[in-house]
This record gives structure tokens, C-alpha cells and sequence, in this order.
């Protein structure tokens, strides 16, 4: 990265100290290949904080007993100061951050390098889900799990869907933003990185090959504050056991629609795409209308403003060819037309022609059951 | 160049009672304090609004804490509501509490004192500053009307140029604090500067001052940065003029720049001025001179020097370049020299002393013990390689609170405690301050040390839900709040208790030497009679202590004494 790297010693090994594991105690498992060169070096720093920090209590413990006194008595030095003591104790610490500095410098040229023969994947990020396209334009959604409060655990709802990812191979990302900030973050990769719109970010890692047949699962994690479910921007991460597990997925994936009627396409795609962040199908109000009984809606009973949430206002009756259009419309340009009484908050979502007309047959079933 | 604001000071000064004159009887009526030119009064005003903002910072701490006792809903199930919650606290702790505490309460009640003056150098300016404290109190009083801002308190862009919730009231009562804050800044230095003694060098001057000083010329130079980002902030939203929001042509990077640029030298005005309260406590309560004063004098201004190259370490994950990145690694490790140095000259300046552990003391060796964790763990996020794996994670909410709680709020209760009997000239109850120390001491390491572990674990910052293997420690470190609470009451209790009960407060209850000892507790008006003699202020060979009455006198105030 640097002229500074030619004429150092070549690291490209890794930069992993030879260090105890108990000393990063509290660390999650060190899971990719950068993992344990970075523990290494916070294992490290937490030796040398550990050195002050306990030389610090005792000698703050030792002088209190030693010279706390009763009132009145004088101290028993005067010592203004101490030039050489003073200049030990300024040099010692600058000895030993420059060292520190260095470690992590040659740790991090080490992350940031992404090997040439990695594998890409687009991270796409928006409020508040994943989506993942892999060169053969297979498609993945996020799946973030829901909550079981009986086994108070995060269970997994869709396994086919999430982050997947090949063994044994560098892994890079090519990450963009929809909306806000968003910062891609798995722990046991030790890696992190902002998701800025309007830019692309990159990142790689490599996942440690899983040992058994069965893949390796992690949490994705949204880092950077995005709003109000920042906290539910999970997805779940698959590491293959073999490129035939991974590419076995890959065919699932893409042929998921196989068996299903458009009306269970549209079902799936909803908790896929994102749509149940907002839009419930069970009457509560979230951030959009409710999906359940907008099919059949009559003009009088869905009034929208026209061209955003302040023009002019108009009844749309939510049936036959017309109501099929508004839908269309309505996901491929929301701002054309907004539900009186919400926010203009949705933003054009990218849902190839075919989703749009899975989604519409799912809103016609929820319609027809009330 | 201060003339007093009614009738004149020629009230003649004496020690006994019946009625000492001081500038709490000085005048009377709403409009004595509230158009009061005094900079003593200005102190305690303040003392008294950022005190309150304590309290409303720390309720919001609780829910968000209480929120975070169990994955899942626990006493809101709105997300927003929690995202308003620890937005309001981040901010109202920062740019109303912490940020004036120290030099704006402690700080101008103090400062003029120990240099002898009668007060600061434009003290119609400092009543402007305080009035602009309370405008931007206001403006946060009417964010929290409007339903609240959810920005965070770092009101990172895009998403505060498009959150419908309160950001404009919210930025604007920043843009009126900083102002508040560069008035006071202003006003230090041209005090120190101009009203410094003709007998007191800079060498000879209390540490405090140093801190107060290097800590000014941050305020000064820095706070103008987030005015005018927070301004094109405004008018991002308002005009979508595409600074910051790339939808305009933005690049919301630059906002982080920005943002930091004040943010980080922010981080120093919160703790230099604390770091000089510990100097003198230290000092003070054990009786003996700071040991490596130029040391201690030089780490201030290197501090506040070094304090503006390192703002680009908040944004190591943030698409600032890798080249950058060291850079900014690299200048991060220069700041942490200056600090170790404090540590290491508190702890020589102890010993050989005859310490008292007294309530300030307390805080003062509670800071010592703090900020070396807070210090020390600053170690972890410098480092390039480290810290992508830490940032954003709790372990950086509990950096950061070891540092601007543990060691610049401790340090500023250590103040308050201190200098609270020459403020109101009462004693507070001993073992009831050693009791809240306590609850506060343990409870804020409980809420805090837990957190280090769950960041380390991977549990990402601004969480409403999180993953249930981190319960166990988010229900440890909300117990742990709940105790500094407790704390924190009792602290209240006994202060407000000891102004309508308290003792009588001594000139000189803590034997120390510096000139705000040498005037009666509280000090008249005008503080001093006549100019005071400039001697050593760390030299503490010349303050008797009397076994009767328990008191400490100082041999140069005896003739004053007896006039």
C-alpha cells in the first residue's frame, strides 16, 4: 500500500503473533483466515494494558496505605520533580506504541488486500434488509431470522435464503447502499466495513472451511445505525462444507418457484423482499398499509394523493386490470400515488416484472379471505 | 472594567459571623441573578441547569438501559422510541452536560478566583454565553416537545437528512451550545492572558488553569467547525442543497469529516478540563506539590494539539482510504504519550504526601483508576487491525463512557465536591458522600467493564433487539445503572440537604493553597479586598492544621484575619 511496505519485511503470511488464546478471552470463534492474526494482536494489546493496568492499581493500592495519614500531618517529601524518571516513563510508552502501531499496520495491509483470485458478490443494503447477487446471477435475499421466546433463541425461517458462500475461496464483496449508512459486519470473520450510498465498498475475507458435512452458520450484522430496525438487519450466513453443498444451494435457489403457484411465489417473496418490513398482512399499521383486504378495495375506501403525500387527493379503486396497474405502479414508482394518511417513505423497489405479478395474486389472496 | 450591577462593594469584609457578607446575600431579587455580571453567580447558574440536564440525560440512560434487560420488547415495543431514547441522552449528556460542565459551571465560578481577579475578563459576554446555554437547552426541551430525534447523537448523514423526527430544533440547539461554548473558551483565555497577576508566571500557575487554558483554545478553534456543518445540515434538509446526501450529489463521508473534525478535539474539551480538577485534587488532599508540574502543564497543550490531527480514527471502516487510515492510526498512538504521563506524575505526586482520603479524594484516585481502563482500551480502537473488528460495537460504548463518564464526569463530581464548600459555603455530610462514591463507583463499573465483553463478543452499537446469547451481560450491565443511580440520588440528597443543614464551611476545609482558599467560603462579591499575595500555590508548608477545631489555616491570611 505503501512505499513504507517494500522495504519492510514481507508479512504476506499474516501477521499472527505467537500468543496464548486465553489471553483474547471474551473473543467470539476466530472463523476466517484473518481471524487469528487479528486476536493475535489483540491478545497483545491486552497483555501490555493488562501490564499497566495492574501496575497502576498496585502502586495506586500501595500508596494510598502506605501514605494516607491523619489530618494535619505534613507529607514526607517535597520532590518537585524528576527529569530522568519523567523522561523513562514518557520514552517507555512511545516505545511500545510504536511497536503496537506497526502490528496493526501490517495486520491491516494484510486485511484490506483482496486476493486476486477471489470470488464476487454484490451486497446490496437498504432499510432493513440484504440482498445478495452472485456472478451467475443467482439471487439471495436476507433472512433474518425471527425471534423464539420459548427457546429464547433466533431461529431461522428460510435456509435457502441468506448469504451463502463457497469453502475455500477468498470472498469478495462489492457492497452498495439503497438508502442510508450501513455497515457490513460479521463477527467471527473479524471483519466490518460502512455500506456509504452512492459509493461502492469493498471487502474480502476468507471462511475457515467448515470441519463436519453440515454448513458453518454466522449472523450478518447490520453496524451502522440506519434507523428504526437497525437492530433487525440480520441475515443469516452460510459457510459450504464442498463447492458441491454450495453449488447444490445454488440451484435450489434459483429454482425455488419450481412447485410453487404464483400466489406462494408472491408469499415467499414478500418475506424475501423485504416487503413485511413495512406492509403487514394481518391488519396492524407499520410503516405502509396493511396488504390484508387492499385487494377489492373500492374507490371510496382508498383515497391517494396524487404525485406525493400533498397533491391533490383521488379514490382508487384497488380491482381488476386497473388495480393491478396501481399496484404495479405503486411498487415500481411509490411516489406516484400515496395512501392518504402515511408517509411518503417507501423507495422504488428493484422486483423484476414477474415478482411484481407473484406479489399482486399474494395481495388477492389475502384480499379474497376477508 | 466589572463594575458590580447594584449599588457598590464597599461592604467591609470579615471572617465572623453574624452576617458574612458573600456574593450568594450580596444582592437579592430574581433579577440580581438573572442579570448578574458575576461570575460566581453565572457558575452556579449553570452548575444548576447542567446538574438538571444530568438528571433528564440520565433517565433517558435508564430506559435505554431498562429497554435492553431482555431481547425483544421489553418496555417499549416501538424501535423508535428506543432510537429517540439513546439519541436524546447521547446528546443532551454531550453538548449540555459534559462539554460546559467542567469549565463552564466549575470553570467560571473558579477560574477568575485562583487568579486572583475579580472576575473573568468580559463578563457581559459570559452572561451571554450562559443565556446561549439556555437557548439551546430550550431548543432540546422543544425537539423532546416535537416527538423527539432519532439521528443519533452524531447526526451522521443521509439518514438525518431524511428522519422525519425533530433533527432541525435538535442541530440548532447545538449550533447555539457551541456558540455558548466558544464565548467561554474566548473569555478564559483573554482572562488568563490579561488577569493573570503581575507575581503568578505561567509556571506558577494552578494546573487547573493549564487545563482550563489548553482546553479554551480547543473551544475557540474547533466549535466553529460543527457550527457551519451543522448549518449546511440544515440547510440539507430544508433547501436539499447536496452537500452531504448523495440523492443531491453528496457525499455523506464528508459530513464524518466534518463532524469529527469538532467531535474528536469535543472529546479533549471534555476531558482536560477534568484531567486539571484531578491535578489539583491530587494534589490538594495529599498535601503536596504536583510532582512533574511542566510535565503535567506540556501533556495539556499536547493533548489539546495532537487532540485535532486524529479525527479520521473514528472512520477507519467508513471508505476513508486505507493510506488515511494509518495516518490517522498512526497520530491516534501520539495522544495516548501525553496521557500516560498524567497517570504516571498523579501517582508520584501521591506519594511521599500525607493523603486524606476525602470525598474529592475519591473521585479523584476513582479517576486515576477509570481513565487508565478508559485509556488503556483506547489501545484496542487505535490499532489499524483491531479495530475493525471492535468498531461500532459496544465495546466502543464502553471506551467512551470510561473516558467521558468514568473519567470526565468523576472528574467534575470530584470538582464539584471540592469546591462545593467555597460555592455555598456549607459542608456536606462525609459518609454519605462516601456511600453514593460507592454506588457510583461500582455501579459504573459494572454497567461499563460488562460492556467491553459484549462489544468484544460482536453486540453492534444502537441496538433496540439484539441476539440472545448477549442477554446475560446487557441484564449485568443494567443492574450495574441502576446502582450508579442510586448513587447519584443520595449524591443529591446529601448536597441539597447540606445547603439548608450543612456545617458552616471553613475558608480552607481541605488545607490547600491556591488563592480560591485564601477568600472566605463562600467569597464576597468581589472575592478579594485588596490584590493577593502571589506565593507557590502547591506549596503546602505554610497551611496549620488545628487538632480542636479540625481546621486548617493559613499562616499568610492571618493578618487579613485579624483586621
Amino acid at each position: 500500500m505503501f512505499g513504507l511496505s517494500a522495504i519492510l519485511p514481507d508479512f504476506s503470511s499474516g501477521f499472527r503473533l505467537p500468543l496464548a488464546d486465553w489471553t483474547t478471552v471474551g473473543m467470539p470463534e476466530a472463523k476466517s483466515t484473518i481471524a487469528h492474526m487479528v486476536d493475535s494482536h489483540i491478545a497483545f494489546i491486552n497483555i501490555v494494558c493488562a501490564f499497566f493496568f495492574i501496575a497502576i492499581c498496585i502502586a495506586l493500592t500501595y500508596i494510598i496505605i502506605r501514605f494516607k495519614k491523619p489530618a494535619g500531618e505534613k507529607a514526607e517529601s517535597d520532590v518537585s520533580h524528576n527529569t530522568p524518571l519523567e523522561v523513562t516513563w514518557t520514552v517507555i510508552p512511545m516505545i511500545i506504541v510504536v511497536i503496537m502501531f506497526c502490528v496493526g499496520f501490517y495486520g491491516y495491509n494484510r486485511m484490506i488486500a483482496a486476493p486476486a483470485d477471489s470470488y464476487t458478490i454484490n451486497v446490496q443494503a437498504q432499510q432493513w434488509s440484504w440482498a445478495f447477487h452472485y456472478p451467475d446471477g443467482t439471487i439471495a435475499s436476507f433472512d433474518p431470522g425471527r425471534y423464539d421466546a420459548e427457546k429464547n433463541e433466533r431461529l431461522v425461517t428460510d435456509a435457502d435464503q441468506g448469504l451463502h458462500l463457497p469453502p475455500g475461496v477468498p470472498i469478495r464483496l462489492k457492497m452498495t447502499s439503497a438508502d442510508v449508512l450501513h455497515a457490513f459486519y460479521i463477527p467471527q470473520f473479524r471483519v466490518k466495513q460502512d455500506i456509504v450510498p452512492g459509493k461502492i465498498s469493498t471487502l474480502w475475507f476468507e471462511p475457515l472451511v467448515p470441519e463436519g458435512d453440515e454448513p458453518d452458520e454466522y449472523w450478518l450484522m447490520c453496524a451502522e445505525y440506519c434507523g428504526k430496525d437497525h437492530s433487525q438487519m440480520f441475515s443469516r450466513v452460510y459457510v459450504h462444507p464442498t463447492l458441491k453443498s454450495f453449488e447444490d444451494w445454488k440451484i435450489r435457489a434459483t429454482s425455488w418457484k419450481d412447485e410453487q403457484s404464483w400466489e406462494q411465489r408472491g408469499e415467499i417473496l414478500y418475506r424475501r423482499k423485504g416487503c413485511k418490513q413495512c406492509h403487514s398482512v394481518d391488519g396492524t399499521r407499520i410503516i405502509g398499509p396493511t396488504w390484508l383486504g387492499l385487494w377489492g378495495k373500492t374507490a371510496a375506501e382508498h383515497p391517494v394523493a396524487i404525485g406525493g403525500k400533498n397533491g391533490p387527493v383521488e379514490g382508487i379503486a384497488v380491482a381488476g386490470d386497473a388495480g393491478e396497474a396501481y399496484i404495479f405502479e405503486s411498487i415500481r414508482d411509490p411516489m406516484s400515488k400515496i395512501v392518504v394518511g402515511y408517509d411518503a417513505a417507501m423507495i422504488p423497489q428493484k422486483l423484476s416484472d414477474e415478482e411484481i405479478l407473484y406479489l399482486i395474486e399474494f395481495m388477492k389472496s389475502l384480499g379474497t379471505k376477508e | 472594567m466589572n463594575a458590580p450591577e447594584t449599588g457598590t462593594a464597599a461592604a467591609p469584609i470579615v471572617e465572623a459571623p453574624p452576617t458574612p457578607h458573600h456574593y450568594l446575600n450580596h444582592s437579592k431579587g430574581f433579577l440580581s441573578w438573572a442579570l448578574t455580571l458575576d461570575h460566581k453567580r453565572i457558575g452556579v447558574m449553570y452548575l444548576v441547569g447542567i446538574l438538571g440536564c444530568f438528571g433528564l440525560g440520565g433517565v433517558f440512560a435508564l430506559l435505554v438501559r431498562t429497554e435492553l434487560w431482555s431481547p425483544g420488547p421489553t418496555i417499549t415495543s416501538d424501535p423508535n422510541m428506543y432510537n429517540m431514547w439513546f439519541t436524546v441522552h447521547g446528546a443532551v449528556m454531550v453538548f449540555l452536560v459534559i462539554i460546559p460542565g467542567v469549565p463552564a459551571a466549575l470553570g467560571n465560578f473558579v477560574l477568575p478566583i485562583m487568579l486572583g481577579a475579580k472576575d473573568v475578563a468580559f463578563p457581559k459576554l459570559n452572561l451571554g454565553s450562559f443565556y446561549l446555554w439556555v437557548g439551546g437547552a430550550i431548543f432540546f426541551i422543544l425537539t423532546l416537545l416535537m416527538g423527539g430525534v432519532d439521528s443519533g447523537w452524531t447526526f451522521y448523514t443521509p439518514y438525518s437528512a431524511v428522519t422525519k423526527t425533530a433533527v432541525i430544533p435538535a442541530v440548532t440547539g447545538v449550533f447555539l451550545l457551541g456558540f455558548s461554548s466558544i464565548f467561554t473558551g474566548l473569555n478564559f483565555i483573554v482572562t488568563i492572558h490579561k488577569l493573570r497577576p503581575s507575581g503568578m508566571t505561567w509556571f506558577k500557575m494552578p494546573l487547573f488553569l493549564w487545563s482550563s487554558y489548553a482546553t479554551a483554545v480547543i473551544q475557540v478553534l474547533a466549535t466553529p467547525v460543527i457550527g457551519i456543518t451543522l448549518l449546511l445540515l440544515i440547510m440539507e434538509r430544508t433547501l436539499h442543497v447536496g452537500i452531504f446526501t448523495p440523492a443531491y450529489g453528496g457525499d455523506p463521508v464528508l459530513f464524518q469529516h466534518f463532524f469529527w473534525f469538532y467531535s474528536h478535539p469535543a472529546v479533549y474539551i471534555m476531558i482536560l478540563p477534568a484531567m486539571g480538577i484531578v491535578s489539583e485534587l491530587i494534589s490538594v488532599h495529599s498535601h503536596k506539590r504536583p510532582f512533574g508540574y511542566k510535565f503535567i502543564a506540556f501533556s495539556s497543550v499536547a493533548i489539546a494539539m495532537f487532540g485535532f490531527l486524529v479525527w479520521g480514527h473514528h472512520m477507519f471502516t467508513s471508505t476513508q482510504s486505507p493510506a488515511m487510515n494509518a495516518i490517522f492510526s498512526a497520530i491516534t498512538f501520539s495522544v495516548s504519550i501525553p496521557s500516560a504521563i498524567k497517570v504516571f506524575n498523579w501517582l508520584a505526586t501521591m506519594w511521599g504526601g500525607s493523603i486524606r482520603l476525602t470525598v474529592p479524594m475519591l473521585y479523584g484516585v476513582s479517576f486515576i483508576f477509570l481513565f487508565s481502563i478508559g485509556g488503556l482500551t483506547g489501545l484496542h480502537l487505535g490499532t489499524l487491525s483491531t479495530d475493525i473488528h471492535f468498531h461500532d460495537t459496544y465495546f466502543v460504548v464502553a471506551h467512551f463512557h470510561y473516558v467521558m463518564m468514568g473519567s470526565a464526569l468523576i472528574g467534575m463530581f470530584g470538582g464539584l465536591h471540592h469546591w462545593w464548600p467555597k460555592l455555598t459555603g456549607r459542608m456536606f455530610d462525609h459518609t454519605q458522600g462516601v456511600i453514593a462514591w460507592a454506588f457510583i463507583f461500582v455501579g459504573f463499573n459494572v454497567t461499563f467493564f460488562t460492556q467491553f465483553i459484549l462489544g468484544s463478543q460482536g453486540m453492534p452499537r444502537r441496538y433496540y433487539d439484539y441476539l440472545p446469547r448477549f442477554e446475560i451481560y446487557h441484564k449485568i450491565s443494567t443492574i450495574g445503572s441502576y446502582l450508579m443511580a442510586a448513587g447519584f440520588l443520595v449524591m443529591a440528597y446529601y448536597l441539597l440537604h447540606s445547603i439548608f443543614a450543612g456545617k458552616q464551611a471553613p475558608s480552607n476545609p481541605w488545607g490547600a493553597n491556591s488563592l480560591e482558599w485564601h477568600c472566605t467560603s463562600p467569597p464576597p462579591h468581589d472575592n478579594f479586598k485588596s490584590p493577593p499575595p502571589i506565593d507557590d500555590c502547591y506549596d503546602y508548608g505554610g497551611v496549620d492544621y488545628d487538632p480542636r477545631t479540625g481546621q486548617y489555616s493559613s499562616r499568610a491570611d492571618q493578618p487579613a484575619a485579624s483586621s
